[in-house]
């Protein structure tokens, strides 16, 4: 961890509210895209982002070690998107922005592959949450065992075939679809 | 030998196996073109999933405003008033449910017992009909027995009228 981050994080819990702005800034991206793929609606996954660093602010004086910010902040998003998946009725959507789709997509290579990631988007959401998050955590966050077990409180171990298991069940569901 | 090493693949892939785990996974894709080529899947897949969140971003370009005016509202006196007052209502919402829930049993345990000492009141007096009743010519036994006490007393007040003019 960088100096600077460390004292914007250090001021932050202190009640800083500039230096709790700059940490928003720095992660809103990372936050977004964790809860977009685990609920895959653009206007839920921005109320997560909200709430999440609303709710980290209000909690920033349990967050014991500065270093440990992007765990920490990333176990809220988690039990965020747990929140709302289990409050939801029936199975979500896929919703693709016509918008976004234009610009992410001039040309026909590209149509492609932009085709090949919806059906992952789909395939992403037929896994269970469980599967889900180990596989955002790990291919989309990019944490490591040990820090996803961190995050989860679950064992070392059980990441490792959870993370195992995930990804048999996602290529099985792009091969169907 | 092929099951144990292709369940490790997945962990192999994303760098997570130790040495000794690593060398024997190399050492028997060597020889196993069928492992060789999960790993090759499991690498694009990898691939894929990074790249097919990046580009989603939010429509909200001023995320930190909003959240910073959000925790500014909640930070105001009135609104943390509102919590404490919330939090003091629910307090005492709690202490009324517990003071009526003990008043209760107390109510209802002072009505058991008065109800059992009104019964064992009206039995005590039936039983007591119940044995006058019993009773034969217990009228005319009162009545002597009250004429007998009438009598007593008009003697005593007339010995002690005498007693005193004599005195």
């Amino acid at each position: 961890m960088d100096q600077e981050l460390q004292q914007l994080i250090v001021k932050a819990k202190k009640g800083d509210q500039d230096s709790f702005s700059e940490l928003i800034q720095r992660y809103k991206g990372k936050v977004f895209r964790h809860a977009f793929a685990m609920v895959h609606d653009q206007m839920e996954a921005e109320d997560i982002t909200q709430e999440a660093f609303v709710k980290a602010y209000f909690s920033m004086d349990q967050l014991k070690e500065e270093y440990a910010f992007s765990s920490w902040l990333t176990r809220i998003v988690t039990n965020l998107c747990y929140d709302r998946i289990k409050k939801r009725e029936k199975r979500p959507q896929l919703q693709i922005d016509p918008e976004q789709t234009e610009l992410m997509a001039d040309t026909h290579s590209e149509v492609e592959n932009l085709q090949l990631r919806i059906n992952l988007q789909l395939a992403m959401q037929k896994l269970t949450p469980e599967h889900r998050t180990v596989i955002v955590l790990r291919d989309i966050q990019g944490f490591s065992y040990q820090e996803i077990a961190e995050i989860l409180e679950i064992p070392e171990g059980t990441v490792k075939s959870r993370i195992n298991i995930a990804r048999k069940e996602l290529r099985k569901e792009l091969l169907r679809g | 030998m092929h099951e144990e090493i292709h369940e490790l693949l997945s962990a192999y892939v994303d760098d997570e196996l130790g040495k000794k785990q690593r060398q024997e996974v190399e050492r028997h894709m060597s020889d196993c073109g069928e492992c060789r080529e999960e790993v090759a899947h499991l690498l694009e897949l990898k691939a894929l999933l990074s790249s097919a969140y990046e580009e989603f971003d939010m429509k909200n370009s001023n995320m930190e405003q909003t959240v910073m005016a959000r925790i500014r509202f909640e930070s105001t006196p009135e609104t943390l008033l509102s919590r404490g007052g919330m939090a003091a209502a629910i307090a005492g919402a709690i202490v009324m449910a517990a003071f009526l829930w003990f008043a209760s049993s107390v109510i209802t345990k002072g009505i058991h017992v008065g109800v059992t000492l009104t019964s064992i009141s009206f039995s005590l007096i039936r039983s007591a009909f119940t044995v006058a009743g019993a009773l034969p010519n217990l009228l005319e036994v009162f009545l002597v027995l009250a004429l007998i006490v009438l009598i007593a007393s008009g003697w005593s007040v007339r010995r002690l009228l005498d007693t005193k003019s004599t005195g």
